[in-house]
């Protein structure tokens, strides 16, 4: 009977892990289409500010700040940042299934982590400017009503 | 019993080892701290979104009193508003739930070399891939269409 079991589980094991490999592939597969997607869309949003900005310096409107551009060059760079990094993960796993290459399996799980790790500081970063941003609101707030 | 685990583990012709290990425990980590802050950032654009539209259209409401008509279209449109809100955000909510479920299945896993919960965790990524690739081809579409306005 113990025999049996043993079988089933061995059976069942063996599918499983035919099932992980098909887990890994198609999410690397869908990794590489989420990072070509962001890529697409990053080239057009900067095609996009291009255009804005030939138009504004064209006279129609008023040229954006410095500010303005610094910042838009900076959530450029970061995006592309992470999607090279995103498109990189794909690379790496797709090529460490296909040839069962541990190292550059290794390398496509560690760009996956460094991808949710950028991700990961934006977004403390983020939540710091929100706090101060909510901090700063709460004190003109009460600054406000004191002057009444 | 315990080479039988780790067998199951490295059946997939690769080996889940130690650096792996190490980088998917951090990756966990990451991406249980997004998800829950993505959550948190839901609940309460929800509840604020909701009050403030309720606050909005009662404003307009009062304005309205008069004309009943305008009172109903008022009300309905508001009802419209909320829902397409509420949808947008248990859109993200379930998108980042399965970020969520990952981290906590690929932990399990790991932590007891348990193939099924490495399965159900890298199948969970793959479902939230899925998800933002879909919303990243959608936005996709808006710029294309935004630069053929321009």
């Amino acid at each position: 009977m113990d025999l049996i079991q043993k079988n089933d589980l061995l059976d069942e094991t063996s599918t499983i892990s035919e099932t992980s490999k098909g887990h890994l592939a198609t999410l690397a597969q869908w990794i590489n289409i989420a990072a070509i997607v962001s890529f697409v869309s990053l080239g057009l949003t900067v095609l996009q500010l291009v255009l804005q900005f030939t138009k504004a310096t064209g006279g129609y409107r008023s040229s954006p700040g410095a500010v303005d551009v610094i910042g838009q060059f900076i959530i450029i760079g970061i995006t592309f940042l992470l999607n090279i990094t995103l498109f990189n993960a794909a690379k790496y796993i797709k090529i460490g299934i296909a040839g069962s290459e541990q190292s550059y399996f290794n390398v496509g799980i560690r760009n996956l982590k460094s991808y949710f790790k950028i991700i990961g500081i934006l977004v403390i970063i983020l939540l710091v400017f929100f706090m101060l941003a909510l901090i700063i609101g709460i004190f003109a707030a009460s600054m406000g009503k004191g002057y009444r | 019993m315990d080479n039988y685990k780790q067998d199951s583990l490295s059946s997939l012709g690769l080996q889940i080892d130690d650096e792996v290990k190490q980088e998917l425990m951090e990756t966990a980590k990451w991406t249980k701290f997004i998800s829950i802050v993505i959550f948190c950032f839901s609940a309460v654009m929800l509840l604020s979104s909701i009050f403030g539209a309720s606050t909005l259209f009662n404003t307009l409401r009062s304005l309205r009193q008069l004309d009943e008509k305008l009172d109903m279209m008022t009300s309905i449109g508001g009802g419209v508003v909320v829902g397409i809100i509420a949808v947008v955000f248990i859109l993200i909510t379930l998108t980042y739930y399965f970020m969520f479920r990952f981290s906590t299945k690929i932990k399990i896993g790991i932590a007891i070399e348990n193939v099924e919960n490495v399965n159900e965790a890298f199948s969970s990524l793959k479902i939230f891939f899925i998800i933002t690739t879909i919303f990243g081809i959608l936005t996709l579409l808006g710029t294309i269409i935004n630069l053929i306005k321009f």
